[in-house]
C-alpha cells in the first residue's frame, strides 16, 4: 500500500502535525493492553496489571479462556498472554516474515499476522483484524489514482493533504498546494481547480470533511471503516466518492 | 592534530571562536538548482554553519560503484556553502537514518550474511526503516568494516581536501546513533560470530586468564572459544551477564574508536570529529566516557520533543552540559518525520522555541537544527525544500540566534552546586536481567510488543525509582544541578552535594571518586543503601563515608538555597554568572500562563533579553515581575 519509494514532501507543517496528534493520540490509546508474560505455571511478568493484581494471581494459565477471563475481571480493552515455552517458534514465524520482496507495509501486516497466530500467543477479545486490508485491496484493483483529503475548521482550511497512488501502492503525499500566503478560506472547488491546474493528471477522488469529523475516526475502533463511512455522506466528496463507498471497497 | 579546537565551550580555528549553529540541509534533496537558495535561507535565519549527511547508500550503485554527480555532486554543494561564509559539518555514517530505505547502508551490503549482525537466537536481526526493512550490519564483522573503510577512503578522495582553511569542514560525524540499532535490550544484539570473539578477549582481559573466567562464571571451556557468552536475563550467571552489559558498552567505544581512526586515516584529520546519540544516556551509552578514553573528541546527545517535553529537553541538556567538552546537540528537532504509520509526532512553531530556549538556558552552548530545509519524509522545518523561508518558524531562529549573541552565555557559568549520578552499576544490573531478546523490534508498528514484558529498562526498577524520585527533591527545591553517570563522574570541584541512587553497587571509578571528594567537604549523599560492591560485584575494600538517605526526600535537608527564586512551581530557573553580569531564565513547563515573581539577592538592573529585547536598563532591584505564556520563555541580562 505505500511504496518503499515513497516521496512525501512539501506538507503543510499545522495541518500535518495535527494529523499526526491524532495519530500518536490514538497509538498511545492502544498501548494500555494488559500484557502477561508466562511458563505454563508461574506468571512471569506483567504490564498495565495494576488494576488486575487479584485477577492475575488467580489466572488458571492452563485454561484455553484465560485471556477471556482475565479480560472480563480486569476493566482493560484487551489481555495478552505471552506463552515463554512457544517463544522460539514466534522468533522463527517473525524471522520468516522478512521476505525480501515485501514492502515495508505488507511487512508489517506480515509480523503483525505472526504474532497474533503465534501458538504463543493468546488474546482476547479475538486478535484486530487487519482494518487496512480493505483500502490496500481497493487501491491494488484501482492500479493508478489521485486523491486528496480536505479538512476544514469552520471556513478555514486545516489540512490539505494530496496522494499519488501507482500501481496499487501509494508514491507521492504532498500538501494540497494551498501553499505561503493562499487565503486560509479557500472553498475545496477553487483547492480542486488548483490541483488539477498544477498537475498532469486530475484527481480521481477529494474527500472533503470537517475537522469534527476526522477527529472522531481516529477515536474509532477500525478508523478506515470511519473514514469510509463518511464516504457514505456523498455530499463530502467533491468528486469521486463511488471509488470508497463501502461496498466497493469490499469492507 | 586537529585545526578545530573547542575553546569554553565554542570552537576556535585559526584564532577566531565561533558557535556550532547550523542546520541540515540534505543536498541531494533538493533540486541543484536551488541548492544557493537553500544555503541563502540559511545565513537569513542567522545560522554559521549548515550539516549534512553523505549517504552510502546513496552514492553507492548497487554495483559498487559510486556517483557523485549531479545532485550528488556534494563538493559542489560544500564549495557553494563555503562561498557564503558557511561552515560545514558533514556525516559520512556508515548509518545514517534520515528515513533512507537502509538507513544509509548500500543493500548488497546488507543482504550478505557475513556483514549481518545477529540476535541471540543467530538469526538476522531485521530493522524497519522509514519505507522499507533490511538485515542491521555488525559492526564487528571485518567484510562489513572493510567495506567500511572503501567507503571513507573515497568519502576522503573527494572532501577532505575542503576541510577548513581551504573549505568549509570543520567537524566529521563518526557514524550515527551507533548503539546496536536503537536495542537498549541488552541481549538483542550483537552474537555475529567475531562480537562474540571480542567478547571472549574482553573478559579474558578481565579476569586474566582461562581458569579465571571459567571460576567466575563456573564454567569449565577447555579453550576461549568454548566460552559462551549469555544469551538471556535467565543466564545463571549474574557476572557473566553483567560482564557481557559492560562489553556492550566497550564495544562500542571501541568501535568508534576505530572508525575515527579510519575517518583520520582518510584525510580527515584536521576536523573536529563527534558523535551523537538519541537521546538515550544510559547503558551501553556513556558520552562523558566516549570523550575522556579518546574515541572521538566531543560526544553530544540529539532531542527531538514537542513543548509538553520541555522538563526532559532540559534534563538532557543538563547531561550534556556535565559530561561534554562542547555541550552541544547534533540533532535539535526542528520539525519531525513526516510518515505518520511510524512514530507520529505533532511539532509546530510553538514546540521549536520551548524546546530550544530549553536546551541552551540548560546548558546547550551549540546546536544543529534538524531539519533546517524541509525534504522528503520530513515537515515543519523554518525553509521549505525549494529554500523559501516559512513563517513563524523562520521569525523564531532570527530571534533566536541574536538572542544567543547577545546573552554571551559562553563567558558564564552555570550556577549548579548539586550532581546527581545515574547509577550506571545497578543499571545495567537490571538491563541484564532482560529477556526476550529474540524477539523484541524496534519500533510498536512491526507488532504489537510490549517492551515492558521482556526488557526490566522499561519498568522502572527500585534504582530507577529512586533516581527519578531524587531529580523531583532537587527539583522542588527550586535548584539547577548536573546529570553524570555514575561510571565516569565529572569533576566535582563545583559541587556542593552529590547524590546517587544505591541499592548494592556503585562503579569502582564512583566509589574512589566520591570518596575523595567526601574527605573535600562535598556531601556525597546516596540512598536507600551505601554501596557493597563494585560493577563487577567485587566486595568492597570499606564502605565508603557517605551520607545515607533512607528516602529521597531526606536529601532536602542538605540541599543549599537557590541563589535566584521564583513564586511558581512550574517555572524552572536557571542562573548563569559571571564577574561583572549574569543572566537569569525562566521556564514555564506549564500548559497555562503564569504570572510569577523572581527574586535575587542583590539588587540589580535587570535588562530583557528574552522575548523582548529593551535597549535601556531599568532600575536597580531585587524582584521583577512578569506573566509567561503556558511553555514560554523570559530571560533576563543582570548588571549592577
Amino acid at each position: 500500500m505505500i511504496s518503499p519509494q515513497v516521496h512525501v514532501t512539501n506538507l503543510d507543517p499545522d495541518g500535518f502535525a495535527w494529523l499526526c496528534d491524532l495519530a500518536a493520540a490514538r497509538q498511545a490509546r492502544d498501548a494500555r493492553w494488559l500484557w502477561v508474560r508466562h511458563d505454563g505455571t508461574r506468571v512471569l511478568a506483567t504490564v498495565n496489571a495494576e488494576n488486575a493484581g487479584p485477577a492475575v494471581a488467580a489466572l488458571r494459565l492452563d485454561d484455553p479462556d484465560a485471556a477471556t477471563t482475565l479480560l472480563h475481571q480486569a476493566d482493560v480493552k484487551r489481555v495478552v498472554l505471552l506463552d515463554d515455552r512457544h517463544r522460539p517458534a514466534l522468533g522463527e514465524a517473525l524471522d520468516a516474515a522478512a521476505a525480501p520482496d515485501l514492502t515495508q507495509w505488507s511487512y508489517f501486516r506480515a509480523c503483525q499476522r505472526a504474532f497474533w497466530e503465534s501458538p504463543a500467543v493468546l488474546t482476547a477479545p479475538e486478535p484486530p483484524a487487519d482494518a487496512w486490508a480493505p483500502i490496500a485491496g481497493c487501491l491494488a484493483r484501482h492500479g493508478d489514482l489521485d486523491l486528496a483529503l480536505l479538512v476544514y475548521d469552520g471556513p478555514a482550511l486545516l489540512l490539505g493533504l494530496r496522494a499519488s497512488v501507482r500501481e496499487g501502492a501509494v508514491v507521492e503525499l504532498t500538501g494540497a498546494g494551498q501553499g505561503p500566503g493562499a487565503a486560509p478560506t479557500v472553498s475545496p472547488e477553487e483547492l480542486v481547480q488548483l490541483m488539477d491546474r498544477d498537475r498532469e493528471r486530475e484527481l480521481d477522488a477529494v474527500l472533503v470533511a470537517t475537522r469534527g469529523q476526522i477527529e472522531a475516526c481516529f477515536e474509532a475502533d477500525n478508523l478506515p471503516a470511519a473514514v469510509l463511512d463518511l464516504a457514505g455522506e456523498g455530499a463530502l466528496f467533491a468528486r469521486g466518492a463511488e471509488l470508497f463507498t463501502p461496498a466497493s471497497v469490499g469492507a | 592534530m586537529s585545526a578545530i579546537a573547542v575553546d569554553r565551550g565554542l570552537l576556535r580555528t585559526e584564532g577566531e571562536r565561533f558557535r556550532w549553529l547550523s542546520g541540515s540541509v540534505h543536498y541531494w534533496r533538493h533540486d541543484p538548482r536551488d541548492w544557493e537558495r537553500v544555503l541563502d535561507g540559511v545565513l537569513d535565519l542567522g545560522l554559521n554553519m549548515i550539516d549534512t549527511y553523505v549517504p552510502w547508500e546513496v552514492h553507492e550503485r548497487a554495483d559498487g560503484s559510486l556517483d557523485f554527480s549531479g545532485a550528488l555532486d556534494v563538493a559542489r554543494f560544500l564549495e557553494l556553502a563555503h562561498a557564503r561564509g558557511l561552515r560545514a559539518s558533514i556525516r559520512p555514517g556508515p548509518a545514517c537514518g534520515a528515513e533512507l530505505a537502509t538507513h544509509g547502508y548500500p543493500r548488497h551490503i546488507v543482504s550478505r550474511p557475513e556483514c549481518q549482525g545477529l540476535r541471540c537466537s543467530g538469526r538476522p536481526y531485521i530493522l524497519p526503516s522509514a519505507s522499507h526493512f533490511f538485515p542491521v550490519p555488525s559492526y564487528a564483522s571485518s567484510a562489513f568494516r572493510a567495506e567500511v573503510r572503501r567507503w571513507y577512503t573515497a568519502v576522503g578522495q573527494r572532501l577532505a581536501g575542503l576541510q577548513a582553511p581551504h573549505g568549509p569542514i570543520v567537524a566529521v560525524q563518526v557514524d550515527n546513533e551507533m548503539g546496536f540499532f536503537f536495542q537498549a535490550h541488552a541481549f538483542a544484539l550483537d552474537y555475529h560470530p567475531e562480537a562474540i570473539a571480542a567478547w571472549r578477549a574482553f573478559v579474558l582481559e578481565l579476569h586474566g586468564s582461562l581458569d579465571a573466567v571459567n571460576r567466575a562464571y563456573g564454567t569449565n571451556a577447555a579453550n576461549p572459544e568454548g566460552l559462551e557468552p549469555p544469551r538471556d536475563g535467565s543466564d545463571p550467571s549474574e557476572l557473566r551477564r553483567l560482564e557481557w552489559v559492560l562489553f556492550r558498552e566497550h564495544h562500542l567505544r571501541e568501535t568508534l574508536s576505530e572508525l575515527a581512526g579510519e575517518l583520520r586515516e582518510s584525510g580527515f584529520e584536521e576536523s573536529l570529529l563527534f558523535h551523537n546519540d538519541y537521546a538515550r544516556t544510559e547503558t551501553p551509552m556513556d558520552q562523558r566516557a566516549l570523550e575522556a578514553g579518546g574515541a572521538i573528541q566531543v560526544a553530544g546527545v540529539d532531542a527531538y520533543s514537542s513543548r509538553k517535553g520541555g522538563r526532559w529537553i532540559t534534563d538532557v541538556a543538563r547531561h550534556v552540559a556535565t559530561t561534554s567538552r562542547l555541550p552541544h546537540f547534533p540533532e535539535l528537532g526542528s520539525g519531525w518525520i513526516s510518515l505518520p504509520w511510524l512514530i507520529p509526532a505533532g511539532i509546530r512553531a510553538t514546540d521549536q522555541e520551548m524546546v530550544t530556549m530549553a536546551a541552551f538556558l540548560a546548558g546547550a552552548q551549540g546546536g544543529n537544527f534538524y531539519m533546517l530545509a524541509d525534504r522528503d519524509r520530513w515537515y515543519g522545518s523554518p525553509l521549505d525544500n525549494g529554500g523559501s523561508v516559512r513563517e513563524p518558524h523562520a521569525s523564531f531562529f532570527r530571534r533566536f540566534t541574536a538572542f544567543v549573541a547577545e546573552a554571551r552565555l559562553d563567558e558564564l557559568e552555570r550556577e549548579t552546586a548539586v550532581l546527581l549520578l545515574e547509577p550506571r552499576a545497578e543499571l545495567r544490573r537490571e538491563a541484564a536481567r532482560a529477556v526476550l531478546g529474540d524477539i523484541v523490534p524496534a519500533y510498536r508498528e512491526v507488532m504489537p510488543f510490549e517492551l515492558g514484558l521482556g526488557d526490566p529498562g522499561a519498568v522502572a526498577g527500585e534504582a530507577r525509582r529512586w533516581q527519578r524520585a531524587l531529580r523531583q527533591v532537587i527539583r522542588e527545591a527550586g535548584l539547577d544541578c548536573g546529570l553524570a553517570v555514575s561510571a565516569s563522574p565529572p569533576p566535582l570541584a563545583q559541587y556542593a552535594v552529590v547524590a546517587v541512587p544505591v541499592l548494592e553497587l556503585l562503579d569502582a571509578a564512583a566509589v574512589d571518586t566520591l570518596a575523595a571528594a567526601a574527605e573535600r567537604g562535598v556531601r556525597v549523599c546516596a540512598g536507600p543503601s551505601l554501596p557493597r560492591a563494585d560493577e563487577r560485584l567485587a566486595p568492597l575494600a570499606r564502605a565508603p563515608q557517605f551520607t545515607r538517605l533512607h528516602h529521597p526526600s531526606d536529601l532536602a535537608a542538605y540541599l543549599p538555597t537557590p541563589g535566584v527564586e521564583v513564586s511558581d512551581a512550574a517555572v524552572e530557573v536557571f542562573r548563569w554568572r559571571g564577574p561583572d553580569r549574569e543572566v537569569v531564565g525562566l521556564l514555564n513547563q506549564s500548559d497555562a500562563e503564569v504570572r510569577v515573581t523572581t527574586t535575587v539577592k542583590t539588587a540589580a538592573r535587570w535588562r530583557a533579553l528574552w522575548p523582548v529585547r529593551q535597549a535601556t536598563p531599568g532600575e536597580t532591584r531585587t524582584t521583577h515581575d512578569t506573566t509567561l505564556p503556558a511553555y514560554g520563555a523570559a530571560v533576563w541580562e543582570l548588571a549592577a
